[in-house]
């Protein structure tokens, strides 16, 4: 069987009642996934839940399932996403709702922020790229973090406190990228 | 979406923008931030030796209701001693700038940097030290 949301051989459809982003791909939960597999099975699961090409006429389900495919796919391919989703499979809090960072995250993230309005309004563009440079080496570091102990969920609460930690941290780091 | 006057005021003519002295005694800085939008804010208060607010100033990283909700905090705890400070609540401000319900989480913000700075402020007092590695991390580059 190449997916639980068709069967291959009459083509009808099955409600993905119950299955997780990975099931969806036929997957199990890991936060290693080769991104042009993830790719390939996405294309070629949302290929068989479309209308043409079960062609029951159930439309309604083909379009909740793509929906349901779309947004399997975003998170899975994101590797920030993809960790706080493996959190939330193996319960517990959400990084959502924990949101504590050290304050030094909360520091770094207000003395960037200041530098890259001020390079901004002075236009030099050498500060901004310096402040671009600076961002990118924490969001590194930070993702590495994430990756190390998403690999290793379900882990102990201290793991999955870190964890949290890790990803509410990153929010911040993402925004000085986009800002600077 | 429509906003309010007073939100729109705040926000083009921000009150108390700046920095006080953070290595003061009489200083207290609170910095907070909301992970859903990567914002952050830094709100900072001087007292008397009555514990009286007498200059607060800001400095915000975020959107327009976050700008004006820590405008607005800064104006409303100026003057007043630290226990009363500590009675503004996020719903205050929203009442007052009329904050549609996504914009909330803004006024969260600003109380909770207003409760930072006066828990900051009251740490300095029994461990003077004790804002030493926030410093170091925020001055390394």
């Amino acid at each position: 069987m190449d997916s639980p949301l068709f069967c291959d051989h009459c083509r009808s459809l099955y409600p993905a009642e119950g299955l997780n982003h990975f099931e969806l791909f036929g997957f199990a939960p890991a936060y290693d996934l080769d991104p042009a597999a993830l790719r390939q099975k996405y294309l070629q699961v949302s290929r068989g839940v479309h209308p043409d090409y079960h062609g029951t006429g159930d439309s309604s389900l083909s379009l909740h399932l793509s929906a349901q495919l779309n947004e399997a796919h975003r998170v899975l391919l994101d590797p920030v996403l993809r960790a706080e989703y493996l959190l939330e499979l193996v319960g517990g809090k959400s990084a959502k709702e924990d949101k504590n960072v050290p304050p030094e995250v909360l520091g770094t993230a207000l003395l960037l922020r200041e530098e890259i309005q001020e390079a901004k309004a002075a236009g030099d563009a050498a500060a901004l790229e310096s402040c671009g440079t600076r961002a990118r080496t924490v969001y590194d570091r930070t993702l590495a973090t994430i990756a190390d102990l998403a690999r290793r969920l379900p882990g102990d609460e201290g793991a999955r406190a870190q964890l949290r930690t890790a990803l509410n941290s990153i929010k911040y780091y993402q925004k000085l990228l986009a800002e600077s | 979406m429509a906003y309010g006057e007073k939100i729109i005021d705040h926000y083009q003519h921000p009150r108390n923008v700046g920095a006080l002295d953070r290595n003061s005694p009489n200083v207290g800085t609170g910095i907070v931030g909301a992970p859903e939008c990567g914002d952050v804010m830094k709100l900072q208060i001087m007292v008397d030796e009555h514990d009286n607010i007498v200059d607060a100033k800001f400095k915000t990283f975020g959107c327009g209701s976050a700008i004006a909700s820590s405008s607005l905090a800064t104006e409303w705890i100026k003057g007043r001693n630290l226990d009363d400070a500590l009675q503004i609540k996020n719903t205050d401000i929203v009442r007052e700038l009329a904050l549609p319900p996504v914009k909330i989480h803004c006024s969260v913000l600003a109380e909770d940097a207003v409760k930072a700075a006066i828990a900051d402020l009251k740490a300095k007092r029994t461990r003077p030290s004790a804002n030493a590695a926030v410093e170091v991390a925020i001055t390394a580059k």
